[in-house]
């Protein structure tokens, strides 16, 4: 079916699914007739369209959602609730809204490989959603439907009645992008590390794309030229979020960083401001606020001309390729190893993905070096996700200690 | 040993250690049907820095998006002569 034939008000196409925007407001999916009102739901797929269902329908209907990704492992008691699974011909129900706002949770990976919760209204997870023209996109999503980035997504084209083509995140991304410019897709969010490897397709140079969206990571000059150069019709915005603050801006110019301006003139009402390097911004309800209500985003800034350019982040955390990382974690890992005395793991910038890590290890006297690099990095994978694995592992007699004790990243 | 050879030896090296199928390099393979995926191909050119003592990515003042095995060598290739050093 060419993108023409369908109808363009707010739809989502999933691989099981095709849902229009009227199907989503009207619980065509019988969401409710599966929750109890004011009901505890889980929901287990990776389908987008099933994620939309519930974000029309079951927001003011159950207490608490929690959207759990079908891979992650979690206790029992997360998913032992009432778990729902579409039922394409459900009733229809009729409520008034809950008193209280629906909970939405997420579940983040973490270091230990034990998905952290994070809970959301649909107040909070809208926060950063940018209003589009109505009905103007078709929009793709690359993004998993049940994390922060996949929903912005589909709360976005919620909102502004956009269509989305979602492909089967099983699908190597070569074939997803192939499905989204055969569907008519003509905008797109992706991380700066996902644009990247889109870059490198030849068939995007067929690609009319309209909208692009780089968001999760820092998005560097040389990405965003390489996308204006490839996609000239495409308006490119790149955003800012803080999901420390909840505090979000875009910006529309292309070029890197954000304008020094927004330092006096709030973008969006988010008033901003640097101190000892550090971006704080102004959101007086979060809990590390200080009395005047400014709270740090935990980014290192720095100001070039007329800019404000992102340096990494202060807590020393690392962002591979639109992952948190922290060396400190893979450090831990490495020195479990029965062979390591002693681990660093420090970032190295990687025109790819930002950053990506390195380690440095020393070994237990007499430990044969054959083929350990290969077995350490083994290790982490079998311990934490893919991002945390060290790019390279260099074996060194001894590691460099600083004045204050400290082993030198 | 010239750069295709060690690129192409970085590779397998990489293929072997995720326990990947590696398939056959030609020139026109293109590098995204195989299954390395972005962080894959971001140890690649961390690991060809520390072999090769330059990273072309980040030496390149118009960014180039290699599709292909042989774009990927060339952008080496191409780079080669500045990175060395002048004297």
């Amino acid at each position: 079916m060419s993108p023409s034939e369908r109808s363009l008000s707010a739809a989502v196409r999933s691989i099981d699914y095709e849902l229009t925007g009227d199907e989503l407001r009207s619980d065509r999916l019988g969401l409710r007739s599966q929750v109890p009102r004011g009901g505890v739901a889980a929901l287990s797929t990776n389908d987008a369209a099933v994620v939309a269902a519930a974000l029309t329908s079951l927001d003011g209907w159950a207490s608490e959602v929690r959207l759990i990704p079908p891979c992650a492992e979690l206790p029992a008691q997360v998913v032992d609730v009432a778990t729902i699974a579409p039922r394409p011909d459900g009733p229809k129900v009729q409520s008034d809204p809950l008193p209280d706002a629906t909970r939405w949770v997420l579940y983040t990976s973490g270091t230990t490989g034990v998905p952290k919760s994070v809970s959301h209204t649909l107040q909070s997870l809208t926060r950063t959603v940018v209003a589009g023209k109505r009905g103007a996109f078709v929009w793709g999503l690359l993004y998993d439907p049940n994390r922060m980035a996949g929903l912005q997504v589909l709360l976005q084209a919620i909102h502004s009645e956009a269509t989305v083509i979602a492909p089967a995140l099983s699908e190597p991304l070569n074939a997803r992008v192939r499905a989204l410019l055969e569907a008519g897709v003509n905008a797109l969010s992706a991380t700066p590390s996902l644009w990247r490897q889109i870059l490198q397709l030849p068939v995007t140079h067929e690609w009319n794309l309209q909208q692009i969206t780089l968001g999760g990571e820092i998005a560097d000059q040389r990405v965003l030229d390489a996308l204006a150069g490839r996609f000239p019709a495409a308006r490119i915005v790149h955003v800012f979020a803080s999901t420390e603050t909840g505090a979000a801006f875009s910006v529309k110019d292309g070029r890197a960083g954000f304008p020094v301006e927004y330092l006096d003139d709030p973008p969006r009402g988010v008033r901003l401001e640097i101190r000892e390097g550090i971006l704080h911004v102004y959101s007086p309800g979060v809990s590390t606020a200080g009395s005047d209500g400014f709270a740090s985003t935990g980014d290192i800034v720095e100001v070039v001309d007329d800019r404000v350019m992102f340096n990494g982040r202060s807590s020393g955390v690392v962002n591979v390729g639109g992952s948190n990382v922290w060396p400190e974690a893979v450090e831990t890992i490495l020195r479990e190893h029965p062979d390591v005395v002693e681990a660093v793991v420090s970032a190295k910038p990687n025109p790819m993905m930002g950053n990506v890590l390195v380690a440095q290890v020393t070994l237990i006297e007499g430990t044969d070096t054959t083929g350990i690099a290969k077995q350490l990095r083994r290790w982490v994978r079998d311990r934490a996700s893919g991002s945390h694995v060290p790019a390279s592992v260099a074996v060194v007699d001894e590691l460099q200690v600083s004045a204050t004790g400290k082993v030198q990243r | 040993m010239d750069i295709r050879a060690i690129v192409l030896e970085e590779l397998l090296v990489l293929f072997e250690e995720d326990d990947l199928a590696a398939p056959e390099f030609e020139d026109d393979t293109l590098l995204l049907e195989t299954d390395l995926d972005s962080l894959g191909f971001a140890v690649l050119v961390t690991r060809l820095e520390e072999r090769l003592g330059y990273d072309p990515f980040s030496l390149m003042d118009e960014p180039i998006y290699p599709a292909t095995f042989k774009e990927f060598v060339d952008i080496y290739g191409q780079f080669a002569s500045e990175a060395r050093p002048s004297t």
